[in-house]
């Protein structure tokens, strides 16, 4: 028996991910859909009803259009300061920490993805840090996974994919930066 | 609510976000239901890592083994609306319409399976000559949202329409590449022994679903 893992690490405490959301899975049934079939309604971060495409066109390219760039904080992961638990209709992050070196704000660095490992553990992972150019200590309470498919016109629109409440608050102090990984792993 | 591992919990998550079950029916000739059969545990291979990491990372080149054994870069692993060429059958995907074996398949061999499994071991080929299966198209079925779950099914239809009686012992799914002589897959599981006897004129039916949990 194999199982897929995913784990969610924040600075250097590891957790069980308890997030994929009801979007999430309107995605990969439309990605797994014969074509034309793959547009699916799904609610962006506005909670806006917007029907975008789940797989690769020449508009679409997969869930993303590229890898989101630093100090973008519209998608890619995100973090928050909400503490409600997680919905299965989550839409968007509770509170989300905007981008910047104000009072409160993070500076998000630019998004990386991989794939590797060995058996049994071949995973995905998306990797991303966050740094306190504040003067005082920015508590992390939710990360979320924010994705950005298009229309079939090729307008894009941001979509929250999974939301995780932590089980408890992670301070990033100023100055510091607190790396998040999302791995989506194989486990025998 | 995450939960943060520990030496206690490390080994195996207290639930697990995502999962795949299976369910087989064989019918008879006039489409009753003689055997029924459901997952335990889902078996879920590295292919499905790799599919949502090609969802979320675009452009990426990095490769696995798809179902012919050779490593195939993943980065337009979706239906392709270039050449309309979808990963997972329909309308199109009677007997794979010609193309390399995809959407749910059915095998003759219950060797354990390991998380780098990228095919079944014995697959059994689609037709009507001896030990084959005629493998109808395949059924993609709207996403169903209640209060802490979300899932959705995909159902195929396989046939027996030789003489002989054909033992299953294995299933799995796979998905199409952009281009159609290639596939990866996604996951794969195993049926003891002696297998599930699909008798000559025979049907089975079989049911895969994704679901999601929230605690």
């Amino acid at each position: 028996m194999t199982r897929l893992d995913w784990i969610l690490k924040v600075g250097d405490k590891k957790y069980w991910m308890d997030s994929p959301v009801e979007n999430f899975m309107l995605l990969l049934n439309a990605a797994m859909a014969t074509y034309p079939n793959n547009y699916v309604a799904v609610k962006d971060t506005s909670n806006t009803a917007r029907t975008v495409g789940a797989h690769w066109t020449a508009v679409n390219t997969n869930w993303v259009p590229a890898q989101p760039a630093a100090a973008n904080d519209n998608y890619g992961i995100l973090c928050g300061s909400g503490d409600t638990a997680v919905d299965i209709l989550n839409y968007a992050m509770e509170t989300k920490i905007a981008n910047g070196s104000g009072a409160g704000q993070l500076s998000y660095s630019i998004q990386t993805t991989a794939y590797g490992g060995a058996t049994p553990n071949k995973y995905a992972k998306i990797m991303r840090t966050f740094t306190n150019n504040t003067a005082n200590p920015v508590t992390v309470k939710e990360v979320g996974l924010v994705v950005n498919p298009a229309t079939s016109a090729g307008v894009r629109y941001y979509v929250l994919i999974t939301r995780d409440v932590l089980p408890a608050p992670v301070a990033v102090a100023a100055g510091d930066t607190m790396p998040v990984e999302i791995y989506i792993q194989t486990t025998c | 609510m995450a939960i943060l591992i520990t030496e206690e919990n490390k080994d195996r998550p207290p639930k697990q976000p995502l999962r795949v079950t299976w369910a087989i029916e064989v019918l008879d000739k006039d489409m009753k239901t003689v055997i029924e059969r459901k997952s335990g545990e889902n078996s879920l291979v590295a292919g499905f890592a790799f599919m949502i990491f090609n969802a979320v990372s675009f452009a990426d080149a990095t490769t696995e083994h798809d179902t012919a054994g050779n490593l195939s870069v993943g980065y337009q692993w979706f239906p392709n609306s270039m050449s309309a060429v979808s990963c997972f059958p329909t309308t199109s995907g009677y007997n794979h319409g010609g193309w390399t074996p995809y959407g749910i398949v059915l095998g003759t061999n219950n060797t354990g399976v390991t998380a780098d499994d990228y095919k079944l071991n014995t697959l059994i080929a689609a037709g009507s000559a001896a030990s084959q299966l005629n493998y109808w198209p395949q059924t993609n079925n709207a996403v169903v949202t209640d209060a802490t779950t979300s899932s959705f099914r995909q159902d195929r239809m396989f046939q027996n329409a030789t003489a002989g009686t054909i033992t299953v012992k294995e299933l799995g799914f796979y998905s199409l590449y952009r281009v159609t002589t290639n596939a990866f897959c996604l996951c794969r599981d195993i049926i003891a022994d002696p297998g599930t006897d699909i008798l000559a004129g025979q049907y089975m039916f079989v049911h895969y679903t994704i679901t999601i949990t929230e605690a």
